[in-house]
């Protein structure tokens, strides 16, 4: 009899590897998880090379993690494990107030080397525009995360990221460059006064288009741009059950959000939209069909591109040129009855150097304003920065 | 490869487990040998050399002092066992130390030597232990010189306990390489032996450690002298958890495959003085040093004095051991202190302190321990300490101490409970349960441990293994 016991005791790991072994060997496999949108690890190709850098292995292990069968199941039952046990912040984020999912950034996420070399970056390149463009027209817009955003959604005794780091190193460099620390302009107060108002997605780490339009108005201020009252705008909802980024990443269905576009009542400019590496024109800011995807901020622009172009029938020959994050996609809306064509860049996305970029826009339009909007914690990660800093060879 | 990973759960582990019980036993050395050559080869697929070359190395080696023994000759062991030691240590030496002494040299004669920059070997520090036990028992005549290369080969490289101990002396599994009975008995203990150190490492090890290093990662103006501690605390249990589960999956694994390695862990935490501590914890590491250094060098044998002097160099050594990196020579040093003034007269005083206190006093001494311990993994060093030691930026307490502990605090308990002996009550009485009941309720236990541990390990991007580094 006592051997039954041994025979369960074996038999329950076994069943268990042989059962997720066969399992894992025999579902099928995807490259994109619509889920967690984003790209999933493939089998990875076996090579000497490959499995003597240790890259195969790597990524035979993401592989696994990656396709593992219902990944977003297992996640979710360690988000409510973990929630039993009193944990207020899961995999990187927190379960917040008012049903706010909340990304956690701490320094130990970021490179500090990538950091410093990024704000390096960017204060020289803002020093050098600012030179040359004047102070009326440059403009570093930081915008805040979530957590700092609406700490007030933390739960008790949590602190968001403090990036007066970023901002007094930043201030010392614009202020020793020359452009001055007042080129920049920190979102972070601003935002902060309008906490109570739906200025950030619940379950996405973006800001919605009211948050933009805060965004908007201080840089309206700042720049001597018209400045429209909310009243202006007619809110229409134009997607809901919109789960988003925050969420993928604990799987804990809350309130759903949903997508809200903001449009002057007297009528917004008329638009062409053109995208890098592609003939379509868009008439449009606004993917119509995004609605139906999981992600749905992507109704802002379609998502990620490295360069877009948006011209715009206000008539003012003012050119701005944006090097900007996911941020900006619905921040667009409100600059385009400002200027007349908008140049887009996303360096993480870019493989040319800005200065290239740059010549290649001045051979058809000058250049008049610029604008730096980043999210500081996309910021801090951000690859590509970098690519600002020969800038200084235009012209 | 580690343990708790997917692809050691659900690839190398089912193969491995299915060739081994199909084979012949003749073939099963073979069999481990090469898929501990695999598990190794997927985390170092070059440096699997140098594992191979110290396994040739001391296998003739071995054998030569065998050899020079039958002939009579009496200084070729020595030669044999030399070269052995130098070899083996010279690797050692010149991958996990060079550098340390190097930059360590520039630092005192202000010189420019360049850094090797060589990447540590993974567990290094614990096959090298290993085989030199072979050879040095091999030239005391306490075991016999091993013929078969492969059955040396698979004890030299064995994964279970490969990478991240405990340290199994040749001796101890010397009879079982050679013929060793897999049993229902064996593979049943083994298997909830695994599970229970799976769940260690997985469940409690990775959620105290990723309190321990966003405290790590805090800067020094936003640390509170709590946090910093609570951060210690945290660690205290991270690597105990760590790598005591860790060497509850090797045990387990090791008896799924006939092997009955010795335990390494016995609740170290519930020691009442230093040297009940030291008894408890890493008990492979300790009798490592104690029977091939500290009684070599006459142990307590040659008065007092010398006593010391041999636990001072047992214990620098042992901090070495750890890291090639000042903090963990403090470490060291700090233990071979305490044990010497409870040699000398802090034990008779604990012996007549009630338990609690002792108690207390032994955590207080280890959790500090742990402290210059981490240290290797605080970026600011000088900040911590000083948060550490109430000169912190963040004054005494803050609201992110109260954050991380109320967040924490039910893991804590868990943590803490774990790590004593209670758990092994539970055991008891689940043993004196009628059979069928035991079957059900051990059954539902492990498979909600594996279910729990593999929904962390598919959502968790957070999984290191603290004593890889060693």
């Amino acid at each position: 009899m006592k051997k039954k016991v041994r025979m369960v005791q074996s038999l329950v790991l076994i069943v268990f590897i042989v059962l997720f072994a066969f399992i894992t060997l025999v579902t099928p496999k995807s490259d994109f998880s619509e889920a967690e949108n984003r790209a999933l690890q493939t089998r990875p190709e076996l090579s000497l090379d490959a499995v003597k850098s240790g890259d195969f292995q790597t990524n035979y292990e993401n592989y696994l993690s990656d396709q593992f069968f219902g990944r977003e199941l297992f996640v979710n039952l360690k988000t409510r494990g973990s929630r039993l046990l009193g944990k207020k912040d899961i995999n990187g984020v927190y379960v917040g107030k008012d049903d706010y999912l909340i990304e956690k950034h701490s320094y130990g996420d970021y490179d500090e080397d990538r950091v410093n070399s990024n704000i390096e970056a960017l204060a020289d390149f803002m020093n050098r525009m600012t030179a040359k463009y004047g102070k009326e027209h440059t403009c570093l817009m930081f915008v805040p995360a979530k957590d700092a955003a609406m700490s007030n959604k933390l739960p008790a005794f949590a602190k968001p990221l403090d990036t007066s780091l970023i901002t007094e190193k930043m201030s010392k460099l614009l202020d020793d460059g020359g452009a001055g620390a007042d080129v920049m302009l920190d979102l972070t107060e601003t935002m902060k006064s309008h906490e109570d108002e739906y200025i950030y997605f619940r379950t996405d780490h973006h800001w919605t288009m009211r948050g933009a339009y805060y965004g908007y108005c201080d840089y309206a201020m700042k720049m001597g741009l018209t400045l429209h009252p909310s009243s202006d705008y007619d809110i229409t909802e134009v997607a809901k059950d919109f789960y988003g980024t925050t969420f993928d990443k604990i799987q804990l269905k809350k309130t759903p959000d949903i997508v809200e576009l903001l449009t002057l009542s007297t009528g917004a400019p008329k638009v062409k939209v053109k995208f890098d590496d592609d003939n379509n024109i868009w008439q449009t800011l606004y993917k119509e069909d995004a609605v139906n995807a999981k992600d749905k901020y992507t109704y802002f622009l379609g998502g990620n591109t490295a360069k877009i172009q948006v011209n715009s029938n206000t008539k003012n020959n003012k050119t701005l040129l944006l090097v900007k994050d996911s941020f900006s996609n619905c921040l667009i809306p409100f600059l385009t009855s400002e200027y007349e064509r908008i140049y887009m860049i996303d360096l993480r996305y870019s493989k040319d150097m800005m200065s290239v970029t740059m010549d290649k826009i001045n051979s058809k339009h000058t250049i008049t304003d610029v604008l730096v909007c980043f999210n500081y914690e996309k910021f801090m990660e951000a690859t590509g920065v970098t690519l600002l800093k020969e800038a200084d060879a235009l012209q | 490869m580690v343990f708790s990973s997917l692809v050691f759960l659900f690839r190398f582990l089912p193969v491995v487990l299915l060739i081994y019980y199909l084979a012949p036993k003749q073939f099963r050395n073979l069999i481990l040998f090469l898929s501990s050559i695999f598990f190794y080869a997927w985390g170092e697929p070059i440096l699997v050399c140098l594992m191979i070359f110290s396994s040739i190395l001391d296998f003739f080696m071995g054998r030569g002092i065998g050899a020079a023994r039958r002939m009579g000759n009496e200084t070729l062991p020595k030669v044999f066992l030399t070269i052995s030691l130098v070899g083996n240590l010279g690797l050692l030496a010149v991958f996990k130390y060079a550098d340390f002494f190097i930059s360590s040299i520039n630092t005192v004669t202000g010189a420019e030597i360049p850094l090797l920059k060589l990447a540590l070997p993974i567990g290094i520090s614990f096959y090298t232990f290993q085989t030199l036990s072979y050879t040095i028992d091999v030239y005391r005549g306490q075991v016999k010189p091993q013929r078969n290369f492969i059955a040396f080969a698979a004890y030299v490289t064995l994964f279970p306990q490969l990478i991240a101990g405990p340290i199994v002396r040749y001796k101890t599994v010397a009879r079982e390489l050679r013929r060793r009975k897999e049993s229902l008995r064996d593979f049943s203990s083994g298997a909830f032996r695994f599970v229970i150190g799976l769940s260690k490492k997985v469940l409690i090890a990775n959620s105290v450690g990723a309190v321990f290093d966003e405290v790590a990662a805090m800067n020094s103006s936003e640390l509170s002298t709590m946090t910093a501690w609570l951060g210690v605390v945290a660690f205290t249990f991270q690597i105990y958890f760590d790598f005591s589960g860790y060497s509850d999956m090797a045990i387990g694994l090791g008896r799924m495959f006939g092997f009955h390695f010795l335990e390494n862990f016995e609740h170290p935490y519930e020691s009442t003085s230093i040297t009940e501590f030291w008894r408890r914890w890493h008990i492979s590491l300790g009798t490592w040093f104690k029977e091939y250094v500290y009684i070599p060098l006459g142990g307590n044998r040659r008065g007092f004095k010398r006593q010391v002097i041999n636990i001072a160099i047992v214990w620098f050594l042992t901090g070495m051991w750890h890291g090639a990196s000042w903090n963990f020579v403090l470490w060291g040093v700090y233990y071979g202190i305490l044990l010497v003034l409870e040699k000398l007269f802090l034990l008779d005083k604990l012996e007549k302190l009630p338990g609690i206190l002792t108690h207390c006093y032994t955590m207080v001494l280890v959790v500090i321990g742990w402290a210059f311990f981490s240290f290797s993994d605080v970026k600011f060093k000088g900040d911590f300490l000083s948060a550490l030691l109430f000169r912190a930026g963040g004054g005494f307490a803050d609201s992110r101490f109260v954050y991380l502990l109320l967040s924490n605090l039910v893991m804590f308990l868990i943590a803490a409970i774990g790590s004593t002996s209670i758990p092994m009550l539970f055991g008891k009485r689940v043993f004196a349960m009628s059979k069928r009941k035991r079957a059900l309720v051990v059954g539902l236990f492990m498979g909600i441990c594996l279910m729990l541990s593999l929904c962390s390990l598919v959502s968790d991007t957070y999984n290191p293994f603290l004593y890889f580094r060693f």
